[in-house]
């Protein structure tokens, strides 16, 4: 269980991090400023983010394996990745959720 | 015997599986889509610049970025400054409006501008590439003789209507004069980056799908041992 723990909480620093950086630096860049320059310049970021939320996913349905969690707690988790802050209250919820087992 | 809610719960997992995966294989579609625009053209046969083009009219797909041969002679010639050309260098261009045999006007990027470059007075054949008139202005001051974008709309005022779309940039002039030409290769899209990122929403979506298929037995099972 700690290292099932352990590797969501990564996963959910890692999602929470790279959706921070999706909507407030990729997407104002992209349909705020008309800079093609600079929108090359922050494109790693989408793509970045899209396999970080993939394996954060995969932590979180290992954790929810593990935990015996039902599937509303699932889904939301699961969602969780792709909004900024989210993801680390979920972390935190995780990790209280875990201290309860 | 199996239950309704377990049959119910089984058709919204295969419907929300089935929509994902779709997704994922739209996304698919996309990111093979932009690696197809990314592979390098092959440059098309030179056709003459009335077969695909005419004075106000917009230019057609067909007709963007293919080398092009015009007979005219010259009215001006304007300098269009802080213009960048594919290698990234940024100069002045010479900008010459040529008035085409027996039809409208065009503007040519005659090549990087030169001081005490005369306008010639006989008739001379351009063969270039056709490109879309620029949009953005790449030079802020507006005076007489320079251009802060190459599109033809600026031009209409000065120097009166049937100006075709788009602009040339020159490859050679008959007879040449011994002018710096500014580089028109075959434009290439860079869309590599856009392709990874379709890729990743691709893991993405049949990610969610395999998950949904999966999570009635994640329950059943957390069910089962309650």
């Amino acid at each position: 269980m700690p290292s099932v723990l352990t590797r969501y909480r990564i996963m959910s620093f890692a999602a929470g991090i790279m959706s921070l950086l999706l909507w407030f630096v990729e997407l104002p860049v992209k349909y705020l400023l008309n800079m093609p320059s600079i929108e090359e310049k922050v494109l790693w970021i989408p793509i970045v983010h899209g396999y970080v939320y993939a394996l954060y996913v995969l932590a979180t349905v290992n954790l929810a394996v593990r935990a015996r969690w039902q599937i509303k707690r699932i889904i939301l988790f699961a969602l969780a990745g792709t909004l900024p802050i989210a993801s680390f209250i979920t972390e935190r919820k995780a990790r209280k959720l875990a201290q309860k087992l | 015997m199996i239950s309704r809610q377990k049959i119910g719960v089984a058709v919204v997992a295969i419907f929300f599986a089935v929509v994902f995966f779709r997704l994922g294989f739209w996304q698919l579609d996309k990111a093979q889509l932009m690696q197809e625009i990314s592979k390098p053209q092959s440059e098309r046969a030179t056709v003459a610049l009335l077969s695909v083009a005419q004075p106000n009219q917009a230019l057609s797909n067909d007709a963007l970025n293919r080398i092009v041969q015009a007979q005219g002679t010259y009215l001006a010639n304007l300098q269009a400054p802080n213009q960048e050309d594919v290698n990234g260098k940024i100069g002045t261009w010479l900008v010459g409006i040529l008035q085409v045999e027996d039809s409208g006007k065009i503007a040519i990027v005659r090549g990087t501008y030169a001081d005490s470059l005369p306008i010639p007075r006989e008739s001379i054949q351009v063969v270039g590439r056709l490109m879309p008139s620029q949009i953005n202005n790449k030079y802020g001051e507006v005076k007489s003789g320079f251009l802060p974008r190459i599109d033809s709309a600026l031009l209409l005022s000065e120097f009166g209507s049937d100006f075709f779309d788009g602009y040339i940039i020159a490859q050679s002039e008959r007879p040449e004069v011994g002018i710096e030409r500014v580089p028109s290769p075959i434009p290439v899209i860079k869309v590599s980056g856009f392709y990874w990122q379709h890729i990743s929403y691709v893991v993405v979506w049949w990610l969610m799908g395999l998950l949904a298929l999966a999570l009635p037995f994640i329950r059943s099972k957390s069910e089962s041992q309650r």
